[in-house]
């Protein structure tokens, strides 16, 4: 081995020491357990605990010192190649050592700092990683920064999100949850919320955490729906121009037929138990939020003789419904009285639960009813506790617990962005976006990032530059291969072959990797 | 530490005792080991037979029920333990191999049962990786001897017995649901591959290990020396390291956005694929003169496994990194 080689040969071995010790040195930086351990041995000194954190490894590989220690390797990966001309010959070696230089030019390539080499030089602008939050409903086209309020750039195309959803797996649960929710102050008279869960069971008396309150579970139906009081049920009164006053049953493909000028009919196309609307203008949705709120709703069809005129909304409050040429039609209002308990219903997902509660020496009973399709029913204990009727700013009512019954839910199992990708006024691409399956367009990768916990109603992609990426690939293909061409191809060939024998196959393999 | 009277539990206690038993079996110094292994098995049974008394004065100690769990645990391996060395005591042959693949037999039924009870390839936590890790053992010690003719399988089983026991012992063994993350057709080939690249390669360290003090096993200068075999088996286990490797930094890019993102345990499986890569140029340059230094590297490389798989899980130094479901 002539010199040239030799130095090539030491010269790997350090880098390889060095990339040890300084991969082991970002492994302990990238620690922030230990960041919080310095933070609190060193508690005058905050720059010992800025040394750690999840950013500096990635920072500190990235620096311009280390800059220079990837260009020395790459260097010398293609100073081996061509001085060891043994490696050229064998397609394995080859690969190996091509694969290894090829990913960390893709890699450097594709750097920040890679990005702005190329912005510098040809004026190329590609933002390296960025975010877009995205509405359901709406079309986004700019890239922001983590903050995902700071623009950075725009795209030439668009990302229209269809919908998004979470899935969870089912829950092992065989009831639903009840849980205490009381109001706390803080020592800055700020409320905060503590939730606890009650491990009841039917006909066991329990007390109610956070007051002297003490319940009994009387009954508890899996499959439940309202139940009212005869001739009672949620409706929308229909008050007509005229004077007249009509009921119409809230009930999904329930109508009324008007005889009056102009004749018409009202159709119930959807019931809400808490109406809720989402972003403006054409983006805008409706949704339902049981059990988040209280705003019961139904959306009515106005239906002329040649069709559907308009739809509207029957709310608590009165509401107009007028023509297009402005003539009033009717005004709606949505009523619902309390159900006065709960029934069995096969077909129905949401349970419902009568409890017996008591507190100084009072009793009632009480229904925690699910609304169909909720995941969650809420019933306030104010009353009970307190012994009267409460009034919205009644402070000692606000800060009495309340109780819920909630839907178990299994963990998470995906997250899914229903996307478009709208350019030049028109769909070119749709994909669901999910973890594991990023969207690839237009010289990013967009990534389910993170999403609104609350309503569902937007998402966050991460989007991720191309740049370098085909080479990292081909690297990493180069890279795999050659380490089984060079280390497994000539045994196995050897072994299989009508003369092998495991001893002579591991003395030609003896030969064949010693390098001498 | 947490016995598991469960079907899973047991089955994992039994591969333990035939993995034992079959160590011993197939050891050079046989009758010495063998006779360890009667005073383990009787030294088991004796600390079972005193903890249940101590548990029974002092009950506010520990639940009655637990003790006589893991009592009844210990006597069992104490007797699998006894039966085995008994047996193998008695006769010549091939008592070793069977018992070892028995031990796999064994293995391989509590990772179907694991399958079953997880729904998933049993590959997510560290309980799972351990009984894996302990599940190919058996047909890697085989397959080193008939394609590679490198022996010293007794130690192999002593492996499989310090792998398993962790599995046995101190990992809880809920089944967890596949988070979003690792729902990925790559899951299997990424983790399977660095599996069997770590057991091959715990072996090669382990026979890299007894290379630092001597040649070669016996007086026979004709078998294989531990530096040699240490090679071969490095050779076999370095590809699926690569493997495992890229195929991470492939799923990395599709689930994370980036190849590479500088989590710890990123960076400690890169100095563990840099370990053998500069074990392989040290070896091109030097050849065997340097026979210990080149143990020396194998038994690094080996180390910063071990810190790969386990302290980035278990010591929370670098808890919130990528990885940390894999606790």
């Amino acid at each position: 081995m002539n010199s040239l080689r030799r130095a090539i040969l030491w010269s790997v071995l350090g880098g390889i020491f060095i990339l040890i010790v300084l991969s082991a040195v970002g492994a302990l930086i990238g620690s922030g357990e230990l960041g919080r351990a310095a933070a609190e041995a060193f508690p005058g000194h905050p720059w010992v605990a800025d040394l750690f954190g999840p950013q500096r490894p990635k920072e500190l590989f990235n620096s311009w010192p280390l800059v220079i220690f990837w260009f020395a390797v790459a260097g010398l990966l293609a100073a081996g190649l061509a001085a060891f001309r043994r490696l050229v010959a064998a397609p394995a070696g080859l690969a190996m050592h091509l694969g290894a230089l090829l990913v960390i030019a893709g890699a450097m390539w594709g750097s920040d700092k890679g990005h702005a080499m190329r912005e510098a030089l040809f004026g190329t602008v590609k933002v390296p990683s960025a975010y877009m939050p995205i509405m359901e409903g709406a079309t986004e086209d700019r890239l922001f920064a983590d903050d995902l309020q700071t623009p950075l750039a725009a795209l030439p195309f668009g990302l229209h999100l269809r919908d998004f959803t979470v899935e969870h797996y089912p829950s092992d649960a065989a009831t639903w949850a009840l849980l205490v929710v009381a109001p706390t102050l803080d020592a800055e008279g700020n409320v905060a919320g503590v939730q606890e869960q009650l491990r009841w069971r039917v006909g066991e008396e329990l007390a109610v955490p956070h007051s002297d309150a003490r319940l009994t579970v009387l009954r508890y139906l899996p499959h439940a729906r309202p139940a009212y009081a005869e001739g009672v049920r949620p409706h929308v009164e229909v008050a007509l121009p005229g004077g007249e006053r009509l009921a119409l049953d809230a009930e999904v493909g329930r109508e009324l037929t008007i005889r009056d000028a102009p004749p018409m009919r009202l159709k119930v196309v959807r019931v809400f138990s808490n109406l809720r609307v989402l972003g403006t203008g054409p983006g805008r949705r409706v949704i339902d939020a049981p059990g988040e709120g209280d705003n019961p709703a139904a959306q009515v069809q106005v239906i002329g003789p040649e069709g559907v005129w308009l739809e509207g909304y029957a709310l608590a409050m009165e509401t107009p419904v007028r023509s297009p040429d402005g003539e009033l039609l009717a005004n709606l209002r949505f009523s619902r009285p309390q159900p006065s308990g709960a029934e069995d219903d096969p077909a129905s997902d949401a349970p419902a639960m009568e409890l017996l509660l008591s507190c100084g020496g009072r009793q009632e009973r009480r229904w925690l009813i699910v609304p169909r399709g909720a995941g969650v029913a809420r019933l306030a204990l104010a009353p009970i506790i307190l012994g009267r009727e409460t009034a919205d700013d009644d402070m000692a009512a606000m800060m009495a617990p309340d109780l819920y019954l909630v839907r178990p839910v299994g963990p998470v199992s995906d997250y899914k962005s229903d996307l478009e990708v709208r350019e030049g006024g028109r769909t070119v691409a749709r994909r669901t976006v999910e973890v594991n399956d990023p969207l690839h367009y237009g010289g990013y990768h967009f990534y389910q990032y993170s999403y609104d916990s609350k309503h569902e109603a937007y998402t966050v992609l991460s989007a991720v530059s191309d740049s370098g990426l085909a080479a990292v690939y081909l690297g990493m293909a180069l890279l795999a291969l050659g380490a089984f061409g060079r280390f497994w191809a000539g045994p196995c060939r050897a072994f299989f072959s009508p003369k092998g024998n495991p001893n002579q196959t591991a003395n030609s393999k003896r030969q064949m990797t010693s390098g001498k | 530490m947490s016995v598991k009277l469960t079907t899973l539990g047991i089955l994992i206690y039994a591969v333990m005792a035939l993995y034992l038993a079959a160590g011993a079996a197939l050891a050079s110094r046989r009758r010495a080991a063998l006779a360890a292994l009667a005073v383990l098995g009787l030294a088991d049974a004796a600390a079972a037979v005193i903890l249940r008394a101590l548990a029974a004065a002092r009950p506010e100690f520990m639940p009655r029920y637990e003790v006589a769990l893991a009592c009844g645990i210990i006597i069992y391996a104490a007797l699998a333990l006894a039966l085995a060395a008994g047996a193998v005591l008695k006769r010549e042959g091939p008592a070793g191999t069977v018992l070892f693949a028995a031990g796999f037999a064994a293995a391989a039924a509590a990772f179907v049962v694991r399958w079953d009870q997880a729904g998933h390839a049993p590959l997510q936590n560290m309980f799972e990786v351990f009984l894996c890790l302990g599940m190919l053992m058996g047909p890697i010690t085989l397959f080193c001897r008939r394609f590679l003719g490198v022996r010293l399988e007794g130690a192999d089983a002593l492996i499989g017995v310090i792998i398993l026991f962790p599995a046995g012992f101190v990992f809880k063994a809920e089944p967890q649901r596949l988070p979003p993350a690792l729902q990925s057709f790559l899951f299997v080939p990424h983790v399977a591959a660095y599996m069997l690249s770590y057991v091959v390669l715990a072996k090669a360290a382990v026979l890299a290990f007894l290379g630092l003090f001597r040649d070669r096993p016996g007086a026979d200068p004709g078998a294989l020396d531990y530096a040699a075999s240490a090679d071969r088996v490095a050779r076999l286990g370095f590809p699926l390291l690569t493997l495992g490797l890229v195929l991470g930094m492939w799923w990395g890019k599709i689930a994370w956005g980036d190849y590479w993102n500088w989590d710890p345990k990123e960076l400690w499986s890169l100095v563990s694929w840099l370990a053998y890569v500069g074990y392989f140029h040290f070896r091109y340059m030097f050849g065997q003169k340097h026979r210990r230094a080149n143990c020396a590297w194998l038994v690094a490389g080996l180390v910063a496994i071990a810190i790969t798989l386990l302290w980035v899980n278990l010591a929370r130094l670098f808890a919130g990194g990528l990885h940390s479901y894999a606790t």
